[in-house]
This record gives structure tokens, sequence and C-alpha cells, in this order.
């Protein structure tokens, strides 16, 4: 157990030096870090992800894999079904609505601490990689190596829910659990003020 | 079996270190973006910090919680940017609220008085409709502070973030009431709340007349 926790130690450490590069500078990084770099520096692709992996690991262990499986797969997939898309600006419209919501109700489950089925923690993880793949599939579709992008997309997202979900395992004392609860809820008022920002347009 | 533990706590802290780090990385990156307070990260951090008003709420807000304790201890930091945030959203879309800044001035003298009083309502709802009134008040405020150049996202993250370490901060020293000394150091920080916050309060009447 404690071996599977260093290498996911050794992951988070990896994802320490997170670079504050801006976009006109990311699209220089190539193929497979231009993405990469791109999900961890935005602000709602971070909290979207990390709030999944928070909300995994306060499940026990079969709903937990499930969840964290359910993320990666519909994250992956929506990044390959974005490249068919014809009309990207019908999904560009209701984007920001769709991530912002989905920060929003899963920031509200880590908030109160809601033990949740597999099929329920399935929907809602699925549901956050369709969307964040969708926006990242749409922006990375007129690359030329685009099995890197997508690969560099799916590491960076499944790192930042793997720290999530060490933070939320890791942390076990009846106290120290309070901690993510209330990240959740920082993450579910952020979701919900980009709501807000969405509709004042 | 206290290795593993530790092993853990320690991956843990490392876990939210490089989280913090991550995070560090986008919030600072709009710096420089546009001119100064156009709307990142520390703008956002720097509004519940450097607007007293906000500042003493919000660390009565955490003193309170400390001395009613559990569960107000910990409910109130959890529902709180919740609360605030449905008030900031209120606030983004346009949704007047009346009274709004003499309402935040007035949450620092109400959440004072009840610190320095010791103030212990027979139910848990009746705290919680309390902080989260000022809450809504203190986001709408936030809410309609809230740049549209630079980086709203990360203005929104600043002050989300630094409201609770503010509450952190609030319920360390309310931690103290363990102590006989220590309750009246807390009572003593509530009254010095109320006295700001009524400062406050007669400069914005001195405006207004």
């Amino acid at each position: 157990m404690s071996q599977k926790i260093g290498w996911l130690a050794l992951l988070a450490l990896l994802a320490l030096p997170a670079p504050a590069w801006s976009h006109e500078l990311i699209s220089r990084h190539g193929a497979f870090l231009g993405p990469a770099l791109h999900i961890f520096s935005e602000v709602d692709h971070l909290a979207a992800f990390a709030v999944v992996g928070l909300l995994a690991g306060q499940n026990t262990a079969r709903v937990r894999t499930a969840g964290l499986a359910a993320f990666a797969a519909a994250l992956v997939l929506a990044l390959l079904a974005a490249q068919g898309l014809a009309d990207a600006q019908a999904f560009d419209a209701v984007e920001p609505l769709l991530s912002a919501g989905s920060m929003l109700v899963i920031g509200v489950l880590v908030a109160i601490d809601w033990r949740l089925q597999v099929w329920q923690i399935v929907l809602t993880a699925a549901a956050v990689g369709l969307v964040h793949g969708m926006a990242n599939g749409l922006a990375i579709a007129a690359t030329p190596q685009l099995g890197l992008s997508i690969l560099g997309a799916v590491i960076a997202a499944c790192l930042i829910a793997a720290i999530g979900t060490l933070l939320s395992t890791g942390l076990q004392g009846p106290r120290v659990r309070i901690a993510v609860r209330v990240l959740g809820s920082w993450v579910a008022a952020l979701g919900l003020m980009l709501i807000g920002l969405a509709l004042r347009g | 079996m206290g290795a593993p533990r530790n092993w853990t706590r320690g991956t843990a802290m490392a876990a939210l270190l490089a989280l913090a780090a991550a995070w560090a990385g986008p919030t600072a990156a709009h710096v420089g973006h546009g001119t100064l307070g156009s709307g990142n990260f520390i703008d956002g951090f720097l509004h519940p910090v450097t607007g007293l008003d906000h500042l003493v709420a919000m660390v009565a807000v955490g003193l309170w919680g400390a001395q009613l304790r559990a569960p107000a201890i910990w409910l109130l930091p959890i529902t709180f940017p919740m609360v605030m945030a449905v008030g900031g959203f209120l606030g983004l879309i346009g949704v007047p609220i009346p009274g709004v800044d003499a309402g935040v001035a007035l949450s620092g003298l109400v959440l004072g008085m009840c610190v320095a009083f010791v103030v212990r309502p027979a139910a848990l709802w009746i705290p919680a409709v309390i902080v989260g009134v000022f809450g809504l008040l203190h986001g709408h405020a936030h809410g309609t502070a809230m740049p549209m150049s630079g980086s709203p996202v990360a203005f929104g993250t600043g002050f989300v973030v630094a409201t609770g370490l503010l509450h952190l901060a609030g319920i360390l020293i309310g931690l103290l009431v363990r102590w006989p000394w220590g309750a009246w150091v807390v009572r003593a920080s509530g009254a010095v709340i109320a006295l700001t916050a009524c400062v406050s309060l007669f400069a914005m009447i001195g405006r207004a007349t």
C-alpha cells in the first residue's frame, strides 16, 4: 500500500514545477508539453480535475477506482470525439457553463462528504472528463501531432486527479478530513461564481 | 503501525504542496497582462485582506465558530464559502442587494459582539443563519468588485482562498478558548473587532451625510 502511495507521491512531486507560462508561450512547447502545460495553467481545468480526485479519495476503494477509471476513459473518448466534431461553436458557447456547473456539483459533494454509489461516481466523473476532454480536444484539433497532444493532455489531467485523490486518502484523521471538505466548498464557490461570469457574458 | 501512518500524512502534505504549486502558476501568470488592479489572483486575494470590514468579519466568523466548538467550528468554514458564492453570483449577474456596504460593516459589529459576549444560541441554525446572511452580503460586495478585464477566474480564486485562510486564522486564535486566559483573549479580540467595525460604520455614516 505504502509503495503504491510512494509512486503517486513521486508523480505529485513531478507536478511541482508547474509553470506560469501563458498561452502564447505554451504553443511553443510542442505537441506533447503544450496541451499538458495548458491544463496546469488554467484554473478551471486544475480545480475540476483536482476536485474529482478529492471526491474519489473520500469514497471506498471500489468506488474510487471506478470513478477515476470513468474519468480517464471519458476524457480520452471526448478528446478523440472532438476531432470529428464539425460545429465547434455550439460547444464553445455552452462549455463555460458546463465546466462551472460540474465544479459546483462535485465541489458540493466533496463539501458535504457524500458517499457515492459506483454508478453515481461514474456518471459525475465521466461528465467532467467529457466536458473538459471536448474543450481541450477542440483546442488541439489543428495540431499536426495529434496523438502526442492527446497523450499530454491525458497525462496532465490524470496527474492532477491523482494528486487530489492522494490528498483525500492521505488525510484520514477526523479533523484533517474537514480540510478536504473545506477545499471542496472552495471549488463549489468558484464554480458558482464562474456560472455567474458565464451568464453575465 | 506508526510509520506507515506518518508516511501517508507526509505524502498528503507533499500532494497539498504540489497542488498549491500547480495553482501558483496560472494564478500568477496573469500578472502584468494589464495595468495594476486589472484583476488577477493577487488582486482577488487582497480584496478581503485589505478591506478592513471583510478582514475583521472573517476572523470573527472563525473566532465565534471556535467558541461554539464542534460542529460549528467546522460547519461554518465549509458552508460560508458556498453561501458567499451565492452572494457573489447575484452580484455578478447584476441582482442588487440594498445596503450591502452597511451590511458588511454591520457584520463585523454583530459578529464581534457575539464573540465578545460569548453568545451561544440554543440551536445551531441560529448562528448558521446569521453568518449566512452576512456571507451573502460579503460575497455580493466581492462579486460586484470583480473585474471583467484580466482574469476574473483568478480574481475569484484569490478572494475565496483569502476568505478561507482568514477563517482559519480566526479558528486558530479561537482554539485558545481551552485555557481560561485564552478565552479572555478571544473575547477581547471580539471586542476589538466590534470597535473596528463601529469606526468603519461611523465613517460610512459621515460620508453619507
